[in-house]
């Protein structure tokens, strides 16, 4: 184990693969020779080379058009978007072909590709370029979506999304690139998906997130238990899909009560998946109707007073907790 | 025309409430076929059409509650008219709140879909609640519409079903009156655990004599909340017969094998054992079975105890006194023919202190050494019953068609009707049964 900054796990995980496998390779808009808008790629161009570093063209949708072309006949292809919000531009060739080739060719031909970037809000990047895409791309079959919360799931997912054989949708998160945790060295050391986690032992609230907000609640579920006796279990669900959602039940038939927190829009989110899911399998158990915490439905601010206004906070958690535990 | 309107199901009954219409209005029904279904406050049951016809206008709504011999529906011949009776005077309604009016979009004339009439949609009937399915789901009353409707949470409802609690009798914290989990909790003394591991006391009562008891269950305090139908009898019964209503239930038992084994353990103990220690054991143990039996009446609820301490009626120059040997169910005979005869002397002293006397769950009265073939007793409060035995006495009876003597003694027990129902009742004289007539259940 050491501690490493969830940039750097993110870094590492594509480096150790790249060593590992000859068909990795990285594309995308300034990765190379400027070694990345947020500086996930320093370094790489000088070790691999821009055979398999490539700086493309403004051009999301060729490039991932290209890199369906390369999975489809045997490499693994890396695309960096310089954030989740330019995927958009390429929405058809990720969801109309990487999302459906197997499906098309009868099983006979994988699209083992990355699609990885930085999305949601709190570094000020304004409307267009502070958007949540979880529940966007995870409405899709043939596509998986992976949101990891903390510098060792960063690392560990990504090289199972590397290592994989289906197109993944890699959702990182602006906000967390600085966060440090401890990541262990194995460079065979991966984090399967489909399985959720227990963040934190509680007893009295079920918190489901991922990402960002999973370190918010863990920040909350600290502070309720310090300063009001609540013990909430924090469970991250680190992959929207495939979603895992037995640990979650599990902890609803203990705490009979849930909490939700995304950081996207409240309307059609991943949390309305997740109560739905809760309420449809943990009816008989619950004891409160299962609490949403979302960001306002409103296009991001730019401004940074109004950015934290239209984001999650502390209190909001805070709020829903007591909420379902009629404490308010 | 015939009608349909709501009987009086026993005396007691004023009015009874529509859970819910099968027909609607327009129907053609046959006689005999169910239309509705009613509650009263015992039971519920189908009301079925009476002649063959239309079903006219539904005088009262699902939830809506309707006087004894309010019309609730006409079934018209065809030809007739509705309305001879529109509404009866007999018929008080609660008013429901108004359902809101359907927007334009909604109604089925005007508006038409590409696909066909919206209106169909709406005339669709969801699946009939199926009514073969155990009574058990329908334990806690969740009136489908009205006022009374008492709002709760999935867990809160589980919870009830569980413990028995009956939901309109409970508060809810919640918000907008919602009944959560811990008013369930707290209604029911913190016990938020299934009952479903008693086992043995809901055996059915006809196996108790043949098959094995096994252990005697573990007993825990509850507290049962008064269920609408638990006030009624109370209320009734003691209106008919004073504070405490009594029945009686008479049995008589083969005690042939248990003399036989007093006398061998009198031998072997060398001490006095008398046929009441043996009753004691055994109404203790077989109170362990029924915890309903080992309970007090309140005025909020029946608690059922989670100790077993049985008294002893015992006869002194003053009065009447009831020693009380304490988890009496964790004695073996002996030591409870020893503590028996301490308390009576005791009691005959005058020596006996408030806890030797107090706090018992159960009583016994044995009046045999008088040689009293059978009486009753009357009920020592808080207890809700008491054992009257009689003096064991060889008898002529029936075995196998031939006439044999066998020693037989007569037990009556008193009850209190608030807390102990017939059935239940008897499902414990013979779960005693089992003990006093196999007494080598008592050691083992």
């Amino acid at each position: 184990m050491s501690e490493k900054s969830y940039r750097d796990a993110i870094r590492e995980a594509m480096m150790e693969e790249m060593d590992r496998d000859p068909n990795v390779l990285i594309m995308g808009e300034d990765i190379g020779v400027y070694e990345g808008t947020f500086r996930i790629t320093a370094g790489m161009l000088k070790k691999y080379g821009p055979r398999r570093v490539i700086d493309t063209p403004i051009a999301e949708a060729g490039m991932v058009g290209t890199a369906v072309g390369m999975a489809m006949l045997g490499l693994r292809p890396i695309v960096e978007m310089m954030t989740v919000n330019f995927a958009i531009v390429a929405a058809d060739q990720i969801l109309n072909h990487a999302a459906k080739v197997r499906y098309f060719s009868g099983g006979q031909v994988d699209v083992p590709m990355v699609i990885r970037g930085p999305q949601g809000a709190g570094v000020q990047l304004s409307a267009q370029h502070s958007q949540s895409f979880e529940s966007f791309y995870a409405h899709f079959p043939g596509i998986h979506v992976v949101a990891p919360a903390t510098p060792a799931d960063a690392k560990g997912l990504l090289k199972t999304a590397i290592r994989g054989k289906d197109p993944v949708m890699f959702l990182e998160s602006a906000a967390l690139y600085g966060m440090k945790g401890e990541v262990p060295d194995d460079p065979d050391f991966t984090v399967p998906f489909g399985q959720s986690r227990v963040a934190r032992d509680g007893k009295d609230v079920t918190i489901v997130s991922f990402s960002r907000m999973l370190q918010l609640s863990l920040v909350v579920a600290e502070k309720l238990s310090k300063e009001e006796g609540i013990e909430c279990e924090v469970i991250d669900l680190r992959t929207l899909r495939p979603l895992d959602m037995d640990p979650v039940y599990e902890s609803v038939a203990k705490t009979h009560r849930a909490v939700v927190v995304q950081e996207q829009w409240k309307p059609f989110g991943a949390g309305a998946e997740i109560s739905a899911s809760i309420t449809e399998n943990m009816f008989d158990e619950l004891d409160a109707p299962v609490a949403r915490v979302t960001g306002e439905d409103v296009p991001m601010p730019y401004a940074r007073n109004l950015e934290l206004l239209a984001t999650p906070h502390e209190e909001h958690i805070a709020r829903a907790v007591k909420k379902v535990m009629y404490r308010s | 025309m015939a009608e349909i309107i709501m009987p009086k199901m026993g005396d007691a009954m004023s009015e009874g409430k529509v859970v819910r219409w099968y027909k609607k209005a327009g129907d053609a029904v046959k006689k005999g076929e169910p239309v509705l279904e009613i509650e009263t406050d015992k039971v519920n049951l189908d009301l079925e059409a009476e002649a063959d016809g239309t079903l006219g206008d539904l005088a009262a709504k699902e939830g809506e509650v309707v006087q004894v011999g309010g019309l609730l529906a006409e079934i018209l011949a065809p030809g007739e008219k509705g309305g001879a009776r529109a509404t009866s005077p007999a018929s008080e309604k609660k008013e429901e709140p108004k359902k809101e009016e359907r927007r334009a979009t909604d109604r089925k004339d005007g508006v038409r879909h590409s696909t066909g009439e919206y209106g169909e949609t709406f005339e669709m009937k969801g699946p009939r609640t199926d009514r073969t399915q155990s009574s058990k789901d329908n334990v806690v009353a969740m009136p489908k519409s009205g006022s009374d409707r008492r709002r709760s949470s999935p867990l809160a409802r589980n919870l009830a079903r569980e413990l028995g609690v009956d939901l309109q009798s409970v508060e809810g914290s919640g918000p907008g009156g919602r009944i959560v989990a811990a008013d369930i909790k707290g209604f029911s003394g913190g016990r938020a655990t299934s009952p479903a591991g008693r086992g043995v006391s809901t055996r059915p009562a006809g196996e108790a004599a043949r098959a094995p008891l096994g252990r005697a269950p573990e007993l825990e305090a509850r507290e049962i909340p008064l269920s609408a139908m638990r006030r009624t009898i109370a209320k009734r019964l003691a209106e008919s017969t004073g504070p405490i209503p009594h029945f009686y239930l008479t049995v008589d038992y083969d005690v042939t094998n248990l003399l036989s084994m007093r006398q061998q353990l009198m031998d072997i103990e060398g001490a006095k054992i008398s046929v009441n220690d043996f009753i004691v054991r055994a109404a203790a143990l077989a109170l362990r079975h029924h915890p309903n039996v080992n309970a007090s009446w309140g005025a909020e609820a029946i608690s059922q105890h989670g100790d077993v301490h049985i008294g002893i009626a015992v006869a002194t120059p003053e009065g009447l006194i009831t020693p009380v040997i304490r988890n009496a169910d964790e004695k073996s005979v002996g030591e409870i023919a020893q503590e028996v005869r301490a308390l009576a002397e005791k009691a005959k002293n005058r020596k006996l202190k408030p806890d030797e006397y107090q706090g018992s769950t159960f009583t016994i009265s044995n009046l045999g050494a008088w040689g009293i073939e059978e009486f009753t007793a009357i009920i020592n409060p808080p207890n809700s019953a008491i054992l009257a035995a009689g003096a064991a006495e060889s008898r002529a009876v029936v075995v196998n068609g031939q006439v044999v003597i066998r020693e037989r003694m007569k037990i009556t027990m008193s009850c209190d009707h608030r807390v102990i129902d017939g059935a239940s009742g008897a499902e414990f004289l013979k779960t005693l049964r089992a003990y006093v007539e196999q007494p080598l259940r008592l050691v083992v």
